[in-house]
């Protein structure tokens, strides 16, 4: 009988997984094709494609730097930071055993925000801004994770209370920086970079955080099991026999890198990683091993739609926080809706 | 007649409440013992230090007669399973999902559960009549059917001993019997098991030990025929009971 369920299960993950995946180069090549400096045929592409792979093919050197340049690194980036996030988030919500929880929530988002801060403030490079943001990310949550020590408690919702105070704490510094800005061109500098944007990324960046996703990513679902386990709580993942502490800090640190990388290329995305796991968790259930995959590719295509909507929707670039802000608070009320009841069971 | 745990001046406390101040006990192997006593007496705390959930402060715990603090986490999970007494109501797996998790001190790192597993699954599933809760989500069980479950995911574990924390409490009257029965059936088998229960009723319906905490020392220990008497009922709930007899079942009246 089992057998049955988990072979059904297994169809239903395959199709699932292939209808994203389809969508996902679907949207890619589309998000390719649109955008500010004019359509570009899907031939064009396809030509492209084939001469990095070493046919011969004549291509419009204008249109292959728009693609090389502008297009190709930015969709990648939502792509990557769609995905990232997504999981993060997910990985949060089973670790703690809350469906409430984002990626943000042992604060790397606030700390990120202020490395990044910092680095505007000092007039540094794109380079520089990122590799700030990506540390500070790290400090927070690293303070997160040494408070409950101080406070002689250490379950989960202790953890989560440092979060908030991390993330509180580091909310004013970023007022300070903010206060402390040029209001000419710094300050809109810090508050665009916080709301998020792929429109510089370039693709040297993509390829610093590359690894960092990949490795984070894989690790996580090779540990799918442990997440599943260590989200009955502490005592009972004891039980059975996994080293709680020593997993949790390996789930954390993995969310935490794929978080900060993702701020590190695109400033502070909202939203994603608590509303794509949500959905996800929707269609397939609740095993992260189904739920890993699934929600990366999904938060991977929402993205990418994003942007193009960041970018077609007016001449000047629109925030991505702005559109998944609004996104996300009408397909988070749909989802509670239908599924609101179970949470306050 | 050998002991599976043997506990010696056991002292814990929690931050602001000292609970055990010395107490020494041992439990016998494949036999049921009851732990009973008031709220706060300490059944949960000691089932919890048995499990390794919380440390002590000193004191020796041999568990087949090697340290506690000797053997890993999976080791340990291989000797001893534990049946919760308040389920998480928010785990929304599946019941074979969850059941299966039961397998997880067999599981490698880096692995998930395997067809193997599921097949021992659903064999206790089907040993135990709940083969028609498996592809239901845990959360809407009801609260007598989630105890059941998780009580079967110890099985699945298939350790020497099994630790319960109030297994009973959610469970009708028909349920109460069927558990109970089982925890005779197991004891063949040769598992110890180790319980909590507020009611002194289901220690008389079959051979076993009880041990009578209050307030974190041991009122009295030993053979259910010797220790469930009036006098340390008394002095455990303060209630003044008499036995009243029908057919063979002994039963409290209070």
């Amino acid at each position: 009988m089992i057998e049955e369920i988990n072979k059904r299960q297994k169809k239903k993950f395959i199709i699932l997984f292939s209808v994203l995946l389809f969508l996902s180069i679907i949207i890619f090549l589309l998000s390719l094709m649109i955008g500010q400096y004019g359509f570009i045929p899907i031939s064009e592409i396809f030509k492209m494609i084939g001469k990095a792979f070493g046919a011969q093919c004549t291509i419009n050197n204008s249109s292959s730097n728009i693609i090389e340049f502008v297009r190709l690194p930015r969709t990648l980036a939502a792509f990557l930071i769609g995905g990232s996030l997504s999981i993060a988030g997910l990985v949060y919500q089973n670790t703690f055993n809350n469906k409430l929880v984002s990626p943000d929530i042992l604060g790397v988002s606030a700390g990120s925000c202020v490395g990044a801060g910092i680095a505007i403030l000092l007039g540094l490079s794109g380079f520089f801004v990122g590799l700030s943001a990506f540390v500070f990310g790290f400090i927070a949550v690293l303070i997160a994770l040494l408070l409950p020590k101080l406070f002689k408690n250490k379950s989960s919702l202790m953890l989560i209370l440092s979060g908030i105070i991390v993330g509180a704490f580091m909310n004013s510094i970023i007022g300070i920086i903010k206060f402390l800005a040029d209001k000419e061109d710094k300050l809109s500098a810090i508050t665009f970079w916080m709301l998020g944007s792929v429109s510089n990324v370039k693709m040297i960046d993509i390829l610093y955080v590359l690894p960092l996703i990949v490795v984070s990513t894989i690790v996580l679902i090779v540990m799918s099991h442990r997440i599943d386990v260590i989200s009955l709580g502490e005592d009972e993942a004891k039980s059975l026999g996994i080293n709680y502490k020593r997993n949790r800090l390996i789930i954390i640190i993995c969310s935490t890198v794929l978080t900060a990388a993702s701020v590190a290329i695109s400033g502070n995305v909202g939203w994603v990683g608590l509303v794509i796991p949500h959905l996800t968790r929707v269609i397939i259930g609740n095993k992260s091993k189904d739920c890993l995959p699934l929600s990366f590719l999904f938060g991977g295509s929402f993205m990418m739609v994003v942007d193009m909507m960041s970018r077609t929707i007016s001449v000047e670039n629109i925030p991505l926080s702005i559109i998944t802000g609004i996104f996300g608070a009408v397909i988070y009320s749909i989802v509670l809706i239908k599924k609101g009841r179970e949470l306050n069971e | 007649m050998s002991n599976v745990i043997s506990i010696e001046n056991l002292k814990f406390s929690y931050p602001r409440k000292n609970i055990f101040d010395d107490i020494s006990l041992s439990f016998e192997k494949n036999k049921v013992t009851y732990i009973m006593g008031n709220n706060g007496s300490g059944k949960t705390t000691l089932l919890k230090i048995l499990c390794r959930f919380l440390d002590v402060e000193s004191g020796t715990i041999k568990i087949l007669d090697k340290d506690i603090d000797g053997y890993s986490q999976t080791e340990l999970s291989k000797v001893i399973s534990y049946v919760p007494q308040s389920i998480k109501q928010n785990i929304t797996f599946l019941v074979k999902d969850y059941l299966v998790m039961g397998r997880s001190p067999y599981i490698k790192f880096g692995f998930s559960p395997k067809e193997k597993d599921y097949e021992i699954v659903e064999k206790y599933a089907e040993e135990l009549g709940i083969v028609d809760l498996l592809n239901r989500q845990f959360d809407e069980l009801s609260g007598g059917q989630k105890q059941v479950v998780s009580i079967v995911k110890a099985l699945i574990q298939e350790t020497p001993i099994i630790i319960m924390d109030e297994p009973m409490s959610a469970l009708d009257l028909g349920k109460q019997a069927e558990v109970l029965s089982l925890l005779s059936k197991l004891v063949l088998k040769g598992k110890t098991i180790i319980l909590t229960t507020h009611n002194p009723n289901h220690a008389l319906l079959f051979d076993c030990n009880v041990c009578f905490l209050d307030s974190g020392k041991i009122i009295a220990y030993g053979q259910n025929t010797k220790t469930i008497t009036k006098e340390n009922i008394y002095a455990v709930f303060g209630k003044n009971v008499e036995f009243s007899s029908k057919d063979s079942n002994v039963m409290f009246k209070i």
